[in-house]
């Protein structure tokens, strides 16, 4: 686990990988094994269908939440790519201004390596740490809903889990970005955290004002929020486009490290 | 194989308006032990980082081994074993484990040297490294610089914090080096130190050079501080147009005076005073040093 930046970087978030893994994981498994005794408490299908309007607009179709996709989507699926984000940005915002606050930049950066290496090393350790977290909890789901016998659609649990991963991969560009070209981590952290709450924030007041349903193209969590009735595709399109604008950000990281004095 | 080691032209590194390091010129030819002296803030490590291209030069230019430091960044340093000054280790990993990532970014790390070096220092290599003595941290950052068996060898303050023992062992490693035609640039606050392994000595106050030495030769100079005791109070006449003889005073019978090269003509100069006595010493280096650095050095033997 020691024979490249990528692989000590992954080493390093182990604990943490296993932790979210397996809590989320365990979470999402409790929701489907308590679904049906959700599902059997009709004063709640009376409240909710005498919400306000606004309310009603913002949780989405009311009746879907008495399918298992529906409630996994309200408890989980919706919340997903905001709980990715703020694990992956809390990392990446240390990955490289944190060797420098740690002292442990010199010795690894007078070694005959480039500085380009190092970032997109990390780079992909981190997109491959969140990646892992949400597989895990895709499995999780698949294995309670094995268990219970839930009837549900399995192509779709794995795309509600794995749609939050662009959005995060992009935030945690984002944060690389600040790493490199701030002063400390604190800096990159809360540049990265203040866009991606501000995007969460954007994204809820949008869904329920109609002048702002427009807007929806520019709102990063707009475009991986999943239907209840998502058959199963994910949306490739704007996924390549997160992609693309991952890539862009983290060619902006290593150009600021590159530059920079340590 | 001609070129230098180290090579700085007009390197300058301002923080700001903090001066690190201004016009300096340097060069530190293969196969010698440099040594770079100055006091803290002096800029030695400025002047190191800036070689191995871990900072930026406001100005000037460096290269290792004849490879431009910035232009030519990572090859430059494919052939440098570097010890910072002021470090930590990943603490999470045991030394066994800082040395395989080490090597798995340096292809040059060979095991049975790495062995044979972590034996000789004592270097504890099974435990994590946050558990570990800034001393036993220490050993661990010499490890990782000389078990490359790198042509040229940066080392910043390496002797901070090792005990007499394991400095010894860290001397002798510096002498094989050397015998090997492999280079060592090293920085330090501790002329002492630098005396027992150095070449050639440079010394930097802050942030510009004051002199380069060559340590034989500052020893074979020979200069002396010489006191001559008179029965008649002795006038410096005499002694002015002597070669070699300069800092003379006068304090009652007595004449102190530095001399460089023999006694001989001093002491028939003398003569007409009647001698009494001679005491005659060479000052340390220490001494020569401090004088570089505008500190007055006793002119006088007690
Ligand atoms: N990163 C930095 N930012 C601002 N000033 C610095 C920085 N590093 C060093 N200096 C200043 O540069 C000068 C030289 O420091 P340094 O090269 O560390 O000296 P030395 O290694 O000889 O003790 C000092 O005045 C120090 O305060
Ligand atoms: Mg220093």
């Amino acid at each position: 686990m020691l024979s490249s930046i990528y692989l000590k970087t992954l080493r390093d978030l182990r604990g943490l990988i296993l932790a979210w893994g397996l809590g989320l994981a365990a979470a999402g498994a409790l929701n489907v094994i308590f679904f049906p005794a959700f599902q059997k408490l009709p004063e709640l299908l009376t409240f909710l269908k005498s919400l306000p309007p606004v309310m009603k607009t913002f949780l989405g179709d009311i009746d879907a939440v008495f399918t298992l996709e529906g409630f996994l989507k309200m408890k989980l699926f919706d919340i997903l790519p905001l709980l990715l984000s703020v694990i992956g940005i809390s990392q990446a915002s240390r990955a490289l201004t944190g060797e420098v606050e740690d002292k442990t930049g010199d010795m690894l950066l007078a070694l005959p390596i480039t500085r380009r290496r190092v970032v997109l090393e990390k780079y992909l350790a981190l997109a491959t740490a969140v990646a892992i977290i949400a597989g895990t909890i895709a499995g999780g789901l698949i294995v309670a809903c094995a268990a219970v016998g839930a009837d549900v659609n399995t192509v779709y649990l794995v795309n509600a889990t794995l749609n939050g991963l662009p959005p995060t991969w992009l935030f945690i560009a984002l944060a690389l970005f600040g790493s490199c070209a701030l002063k400390t981590s604190r800096h990159a952290a809360m540049l990265a955290g203040g866009v991606v709450i501000g995007s969460y924030v954007f994204e809820t007041v949008r869904l329920i004002s109609p002048a702002l349903a427009g807007w929806k193209p520019i709102s990063i969590f707009a475009h991986h929020r999943v239907g209840v009735t998502l058959s199963g595709e994910l949306s490739w399109m704007t996924a390549a486009a997160f992609v693309g604008l991952s890539i862009l950000l983290t060619a902006l990281a290593v150009r600021a490290f590159e530059r920079r004095d340590l | 194989m001609n070129e230098s080691a180290i090579l700085c032209r007009g390197l300058t590194k301002f923080y700001g308006r903090t001066r690190g390091i201004e016009a300096l010129d340097l060069e530190v030819r293969r196969g010698e032990v440099f040594g770079y002296l100055g006091p803290n803030g002096a800029g030695k490590t400025t002047t190191i980082r800036l070689l191995l291209d871990l900072i930026r030069p406001t100005s000037g230019e460096a290269s290792i081994l004849g490879r431009d430091c910035r232009a030519e960044s990572p090859g430059a340093r494919q052939a440098v074993g570097y010890q910072p000054g002021e470090f930590n280790l990943y603490e999470n990993l045991t030394g066994a484990q800082l040395m395989t990532y080490i090597a798995s970014l340096r292809s040059d790390v060979d095991t049975a040297t790495l062995r044979a070096y972590a034996n000789r220092l004592g270097v504890i290599l099974d435990r994590p490294i946050g558990t570990l003595s800034h001393g036993n941290k220490q050993k661990l950052a010499l490890l990782q610089a000389f078990a490359p068996r790198p042509e040229l060898l940066i080392l910043d303050e390496p002797t901070n914090g090792l005990d007499p023992l394991v400095r010894q062992v860290f001397h002798e490693m510096v002498r094989e080096v050397r015998d090997e035609g492999r280079t060592v640039f090293l920085s330090s606050h501790d002329l002492s130190e630098v005396e027992k392994t150095c070449d050639r000595i440079a010394t930097v106050k802050d942030g510009r050079l004051v002199a380069i030495e060559d340590v034989a030769e500052l020893r074979a100079r020979s200069l002396r501080l010489v006191r001559l005791d008179c029965a008649h109070e002795p006038s410096a006449e005499p002694f002015a147009p002597l070669e070699g003889v300069d800092r003379i005073e006068i304090a009652g019978r007595s004449l102190h005076c530095r001399v460089r090269g023999p006694l001989g003509p001093v002491l028939n100069a003398a003569a007409p005073f009647e001698v009494i006595d001679v005491i005659s010493r060479k000052p340390s280096l220490e001494e020569f040093f401090l004088s570089l650095y505008g500190r007055e050095v006793a002119d006088h033997v007690e």
